[in-house]
């Protein structure tokens, strides 16, 4: 028997593989494939597929797509040909051909396996192969054409190549005692494992939704289910019934879960060898449930509730159990091992049709076809397999958008290399989000004298967040941070709040009593006597969703607040110091102004917005808020550093370390929803009345730029007219937000492919299509580069979990993303299940992705390649990012406009393949009317005009 | 207008109300059939604008008939099939419970119509989710005012197959193929009662008009009652038949809510109500159609409690009030019940539209309350002894075994088919041996599972 340490261990090493997906109020974005990370991105992803039965790329039809469609070009082929394949050349029957070219003819004509029905019913019920296919290179074409016509030649090609296909099959062993049954063509025990599986570890899990819920948790899953096996004398279900005694004898001997492990491999007959292998199989048979219980263990504050003890080995000890009781119910066997020999595995009966279009794209005559000519060609087929095949088309469709990038940054920094920026009126911050790329380039266009900067969303505030009137607080900052303060809000006007707070608990009560009400017996009853009344909001909700968001939100008023910000004396919550003190408050503020590069030349008024997003019925409405503050909404944040920033003390403790705020310099802390567009600002009634006008002036023109930005941003929407004006489109989004129906409330980070980290002023004005996360840094206060290492270190990985769990979400929905939303149905409140009983579904709906570009992150930073070389040395978990490919990064200097890109070889010059850009008046006259993703290009409003220095 | 205009005129109008939605169907059924796909935004208004005059026409004939102003309207559209003793009439009528039936099955359908415009968006089942839940408003207006109870099959079968149809929407998935697989083979198990019934109606009554059903003799009606009482169990989940109703949850949010939330699960208290002639001077019936009811209720609310997705729970939630409309009907209490029915239908959709905000609707109502939500079934820990309440955990979540007594059902049937298909293959087999120059392609799938 395996040594319980070993199965301990075993299970500790395979919990990586399962999804680290938090509960759906958590979320936040990460790399699908974290674990691969180790790998290089190729190599890392074919793995996994391999593993998970996913894919790694897009379907080969996407690119020829793509391809179609001049998204890539011939020289974006060739160059990814010539770096994957050798130039060589091959000889293939009578003709001899450079395997570059058979690579390339492949690519782009070889037909896609579509079942082996599907197939016979083509070449038996069509006339396929009685003509030439239309897209036959012309030197295949003249080769089989001149040995006779198409419906003579091809079915002797086909007719001599399968047969020569040998129809081997390989024999492979059954991991788990499921796959012995299947190979049986016994019923699939599955299908009695998993319900019960998932309703327990439902219940056992549950965050407060069961009106009913489990008892005995606090033991552990483990014992929890075994005490619910040893309820009920016998158990009803046929295949459980030998349980029952089995968890009387584990209960009453005290058996650990690793033990029981280790007892029931045993007892199926499992060798040592293979343990791996069938825990792997076992865990991967509902990866979602079991990657749950990982995740609350790690993280138990960001449950909805308190959870139980959850530990991997409970969940896979019970899993065995039920796993061995049915595959003995359902194969009939009784004690002893369960038979499980290994069985043949077909061969692909597609192979042959594969072959014979592979050969005769190249222009194979049937005369050609011998034994040697099918196993070679068959070899080569092996090597540049559909798989190679994509992952070329993959660098192809990258290099694109790639070169366009680059191009345009090198030729938009030469253009405004010489602009003198006149004294800034405002200064607006914003987290990097891609989203907010749009927002701060319609804000700039308004006036020179308007500055934006990016900063990671929390602003530097690691907190705890509790708003007023609330119970809980919950985390506001990068996912992986535990903060150590508790930010408290509290009532502006007592006598208000209390009001507020009476008439409030009114409402809730009620609202709890009819929502918990209504699905018990006697009092639903009652309420659905009344439930006719539903019809009001069910009309309006559906006919009228925006009237009806501003009639309830009208009635709905939220309390003035103030942040208790100050920390007084020792005041601990849940073990959480409340509020900050002054040393705090200054290091703070210090290192985000020093990590924006704003140290110096502040305008009189600064503008901080977190952002978030608020939509109904989705359960992945945390997916689309700040992902800098884990996943919560980042206004609080803000709030907090501008009221930070304001206070004199910190001031004159910035004074010591060289930043000099002026003293009629105010910030404003602010809040922008990305779903309705909507920008709230905090605590206005505190604003010098000096800067009466100046902020009444900036009010207007951050509501012109939130009103452009939605405008912009409808236009990827296909149920939004392109016609629609500017306000229209404000109203637009304010509609979809509200919308009960709208399963696509925003697009969120789709289409995101690359983070720019570097001083604004070289990229202000080109227009990236919000498809840039904008990191703000000045190198120039920055000599020894510790502040572009502390950014990189923190943007690097969570840029990457972004762009790289949209792009598994996109190649892979189903494996990888949780596919469309329509069936979705949240369980236990802390994921979402397909229907009625699945496994919980981890990554991004499709509504969410659907738009998407699967492309790696390209960054380009504003630094010397040496500089880079040594950070990377540095920090190595930034190291493995990019050395393994997973990120793509570019080092770029713009007073030279050199650019450097991190290749096979390390950072090389990049040489601009295109002359110029274009240049447009302002962002509208370039996206207006478009759907597709657009290229980048300059904009000319906003910009400072270079011969004078004055604004135009 | 004298009375009889007014009743001449109310006769146009139930005309109409039945007539548009059903022409736009076929319009829409011969639209897909030809391969001419209107444009989405086309469908919906289709379907929005149609359901839309029809129920302001259905709203004209509620009101007159509640106000007295007209007698219960019929609409003869004349006779389909003919065959010696027997006629199948397209006869409508529309007394009071029909055509409140009737306007809430056009308002939910249209609404949801209009839900689903944005929801199902860009969806490849676009089209057949409209086809579907327009066909379903259809065949609900059918058992709504069909006069006949043939006709009300009919409508019943319709809405019996576009429900297993949209429970296996996603076609892809085979969970939401095997649960449409399975509620319909509940349909249709239950429907031999309502067609048995119909055909005893028929041998005592001659026809199969609703109002017969008072003219039978006792032990015609018990019998007539009872095969049409079990026909109304599989549509409402009534036990032992609940176990596919949570199952039904595959499909796409709206066409949960408005067949398992609204329309479809009342078909099952409807019918009921329709047949209440036969069933009120029988005790028997009486006592079967309350225990029935009453064991439902108490089967759905005890399972109910312990589901932790929104789903499930809110589909036990609705076969728990079914239940009780059972209960209702059988003491007799029928308006109660119609008061019930259109009550919980309205809010069991706007529940099951609202699922997906689970978490937004949770958080905002602590935000209101200012503390947790107030634990849920304390009660019980305090009234019953620990082993109990571990044992009727474990019953409810087992759903009473329900699940798997249907299981091995199937399974036993399962057995007897594979028995016969070696029996047929025996005989095919001889007849093979005797003419051998004649290729029997016999293409006899295997049963994918052998069983036990």
């Amino acid at each position: 028997m395996i040594r319980e340490a070993t199965v301990r261990q075993l299970v500790d090493e395979l919990a990586h593989l399962l999804p680290a997906q938090r509960p759906l109020e958590a979320f936040v974005h990460h790399n699908t494939l974290h674990h691969f990370e180790h790998l290089p991105f190729q190599e890392g992803v074919e793995a996994a597929a391999d593993i998970f039965g996913a894919q790694p790329y897009m379907s080969e039809a996407s690119f020829r797509d793509a391809w179609q469609n001049g998204r890539i070009l011939v020289s974006d082929l060739d160059e990814a040909v010539q770096t994957q394949v050798p130039n060589t050349e091959v000889r293939v029957g009578a003709l001899t051909h450079s395997l570059r070219d058979v690579v390339r003819t492949w690519m782009r004509f070889l037909p896609e396996g579509d079942g082996g029905a599907t197939l016979r019913w083509r070449l038996e019920e069509t006339d396929e192969l009685a003509r030439w296919p239309a897209d036959l290179p012309r030197g295949a074409f003249e080769r089989l054409s001149s040995a006779g016509p198409a419906h003579t030649v091809q079915p002797a090609l086909w007719r001599a190549i399968s047969r020569a296909v040998p129809a081997s099959a390989t024999m492979t062993r059954p991991a788990r005692p499921r796959d012995a049954a299947l190979a049986g063509s016994f019923e699939d025990p599955d299908g009695f494992v998993n319900p019960a599986m998932i309703r327990w570890c439902g219940a056992f899990l549950d965050g407060g939704h069961a009106y009913w819920p489990m008892a005995d948790r606090d033991g552990g899953f483990y014992r929890a289910v075994l005490a619910h096996l040893n309820a009920t004398g016998a158990s009803g279900k046929a295949w459980m019934r030998p349980l029952t005694g089995r968890a009387q004898l584990l209960v009453s001997a005290g058996t650990s879960p690793e033990r029981c492990i280790a007892e029931t491999l045993e007892r199926m007959g499992c060798p040592a060898a293979e343990a791996e292998d069938l825990l792997r199989e076992t865990l991967l048979s509902l990866p979602g449930w079991a990657g749950m219980f990982i995740q609350l263990a790690a993280r138990p504050d960001l449950a909805p509730a308190p959870p139980p003890p959850t530990d991997l080995a409970d969940f896979v000890a019970i899993r065995l159990l039920l796993d061995e009781a049915a595959a003995r119910w359902v194969m009939g066997c009784g004690p002893g091992p369960i038979p499980c020999t290994s069985v043949a595995v077909p061969a692909d009966p597609e192979r042959p049709w594969i072959l014979f279009n592979a050969a005769r794209w190249l222009g194979v005559c049937p005369q050609d076809v011998s034994d040697s000519l099918v196993r070679d060609l068959d070899a080569l087929l092996t090597r540049y397999d559909s798989i190679r095949r994509r992952w070329i088309w993959q660098l192809a469709y990258e290099r694109r958008y790639r070169i366009g990038i680059l191009d345009s940054v090198i030729h938009h920094a030469r253009r405004v290399a010489s602009d003198q920026p006149p004294a800034a009126k405002v200064q607006l911050v914003t987290c990097i989000d891609d989203r907010e790329e749009s927002f701060r380039r319609h804000f700039e266009e308004i006036s020179p004298h308007n500055q934006t900067f990016g900063l990671a969303g929390f602003f530097g505030v690691t907190v705890y967040h509790r708003p007023l009137g609330e119970p809980h607080q919950r985390p506001l900052c990068p996912a992986n941070t535990v903060p150590k303060h508790l930010l408290k809000e509290v009532p502006a006007d007592l006598s208000e709040w209390d009001r507020l707070r009476l008439s409030r608990g009114r409402i809730g009560r009620v609202a709890e009593a009819l929502s918990v009400g209504s699905d018990t017996l006697f009092r639903g009853g009652l309420i659905s006597l009344w439930g006719w009344s539903s019809i009001v909001p069910l009309v309006t909700r559906i006919l009228a969703p925006r009237l009806h968001g501003r009639t309830t939100a009208a009635s709905r008023p939220s309390p003035r607040t103030r942040l208790q910000l100050e920390a007084t004396s020792e005041e601990k919550d849940h073990g959480l110091q409340v509020g900050f003190s002054a040393d705090e408050m200054v290091n703070i503020v210090r290192r985000s102004l020093q990590d924006m590069g704003l140290t110096r030349a502040f305008a009189p008024l600064v503008f901080v917005l977190g952002h978030g997003s608020r939509s109904l019925n989705n359960p992945h409405e945390a997916a689309h808020d700040c992902g800098a503050c884990g996943g919560g909404r980042g206004g609080p944040n803000a709030r907090a550093f501008a009221q930070m920033a304001n206070r004199p003390d910190v001031r004159a403790a910035l004074d010591q370390s060289g930043i000099e705020i002026p003293s009629q310099t105010w910030f404003v802390g602010g809040y922008h929803n990305t779903c309705d567009g909507a920008v709230d600002l905090y605590d206005l009634d505190v604003v010098p009345a000096a800067l009466g006008d100046a902020l009444q002036a900036a009010r207007r023109d951050l509501d012109t730029a939130r009103t452009l930005d939605v405008h912009e941003r409808i236009r990827r929407f296909e149920s939004a007219d392109l016609r629609l004006s500017p306000q229209e489109a404000l109203a637009h989004v304010e509609t979809r937000a509200e919308d009960l129906a709208q399963p696509r409330p925003e697009y969120g980070h789709c289409t995101n492919a690359l983070c720019i980290l570097g001083r604004r002023s070289w990229n202000r004005g080109l227009y990236l299509d919000r498809r840039a996360f904008l990191t703000s840094y000045d190198p120039a206060i920055d000599p020894d580069g510790l502040i572009l290492e502390r950014l990189l270190a923190m943007v690097g990985p969570v840029g990457a979990g972004i762009n790289l769990e949209y792009y598994f979400s996109f190649v892979d929905p189903d494996r990888y993303g949780s596919n469309t939303k329509l069936p979705h149905n949240i369980t236990a409140l802390l994921g979402v299940m397909d229907g009625h009983s699945s496994d919980l579904r981890t990554g991004l709906p499709w509504q969410m992705v659907e738009i998407h570009e699967p492309v790696r992150l390209l960054n380009v930073i504003e630094a010397r390649p040496e500089q880079l070389l040594a950070i990377l040395e540095r920090q190595p978990a930034l190291r493995t990012l990019v050395v393994n490919r997973w990120i793509l990064v570019a080092a770029f200097e713009p007073e030279t406009q050199q650019m450097w890109f991190f290749g096979d070889n390390g950072f090389e010059p990049y040489m601009p393949e295109s002359a110029e850009l274009p240049v447009v008046a302002r962002s509208g006259d370039w996206y207006i009317g478009h759907r597709e993703h657009l290229a980048p290009v300059s904009v000319e409003s906003g910009r400072v005009d270079p011969s004078d220095g004055v604004a135009t | 207008m004298t009375p009889l205009t007014v009743q001449l005129f109310a006769t146009y109008v139930l005309a109409l109300t039945l007539i548009i939605p059903s022409g736009v169907l076929v319009i829409l059924g011969a639209a897909m059939i030809g391969a001419h796909l209107p444009s989405e935004r086309r469908v919906h208004q289709m379907l929005a604008w149609s359901l839309s005059a029809s129920v302001v026409l259905a709203s004209g004939i509620v009101v007159g008939l509640i106000a007295g102003l007209i007698e219960p309207v019929v609409v003869d559209l004349g006779t389909l099939i003919a065959v010696r003793g027997y006629h199948f009439d397209l006869s409508f009528r529309a007394d009071i419970l029909g055509a409140v039936y009737l306007w809430l099955d056009l308002a939910l359908c249209g609404l949801i119509g209009a839900f689903s415009a944005q929801y199902l968006h860009q969806d490849e089942g676009y089209y057949r989710f409209y086809l579907l839940l327009l066909a379903f408003a259809v065949g609900l207006a059918m058992i709504a005012t069909g006069a006949g109870l043939d006709l009300v099959f009919a409508g019943w079968e319709i809405v019996g197959l576009t429900s297993a149809l949209l429970i296996a929407f996603f076609v892809r998935r085979p969970a939401p193929v095997e649960n449409g697989l399975r509620a319909y083979a509940v349909y249709r198990i239950t429907d031999i009662g309502l067609l048995l019934g119909i055909v005893a109606l028929h041998h005592h009554a001659g026809t199969a008009d609703l109002a017969a059903l008072s003219t039978l003799a006792p032990s015609a009606a018990v019998l007539v009652g009872g095969l049409l009482v079990f026909g109304a169990m599989g549509k409402g989940a009534i036990i032992p038949f609940t176990p596919w109703l949570p199952r039904a949850m595959e499909g796409p949010t709206p066409s949960s809510a408005i067949f398992y939330g609204a329309l479809s699960i009342h078909a099952s208290p409807f019918l009921l109500l329709r047949i209440a002639p036969v069933l009120e001077p029988h005790l028997v019936l009486q006592i079967a159609v309350v225990t029935l009811g009453a064991v439902t209720a108490f089967h759905a609310t005890m399972v109910g409690r312990v589901q932790t997705d929104v789903k499930s729970s809110l589909g036990y939630a609705s076969v728990a009030q079914v239940g009780v409309m059972w209960v209702w009907i059988g003491l007799g209490l029928s308006s109660l019940a119609t008061v019930h029915l259109v009550g919980h239908a309205v809010l069991r959709t706007w529940q099951l539209l609202r699922a997906p905000s689970l978490l937004h609707d949770r958080h905002q109502l602590v935000q209101r309350l200012g503390t947790d939500l107030t634990p849920t079934g304390r009660i019980w820990d305090r009234i019953t002894p620990a082993s109990f309440r571990r044992w009727s955990y474990r019953i409810a979540l087992e759903r009473w075994y329900l699940d798997d007594m249907w299981g091995a059902v199937a399974r036993t049937v399962l057995r007897a088919l594979n028995a016969l298909d070696a029996v047929d293959r025996r005989w095919a087999n001889v007849f093979r041996d005797e003419y051998p120059e004649e290729t029997l392609e016999l293409r006899v799938e295997p049963l994918e599972a052998k069983g036990r």
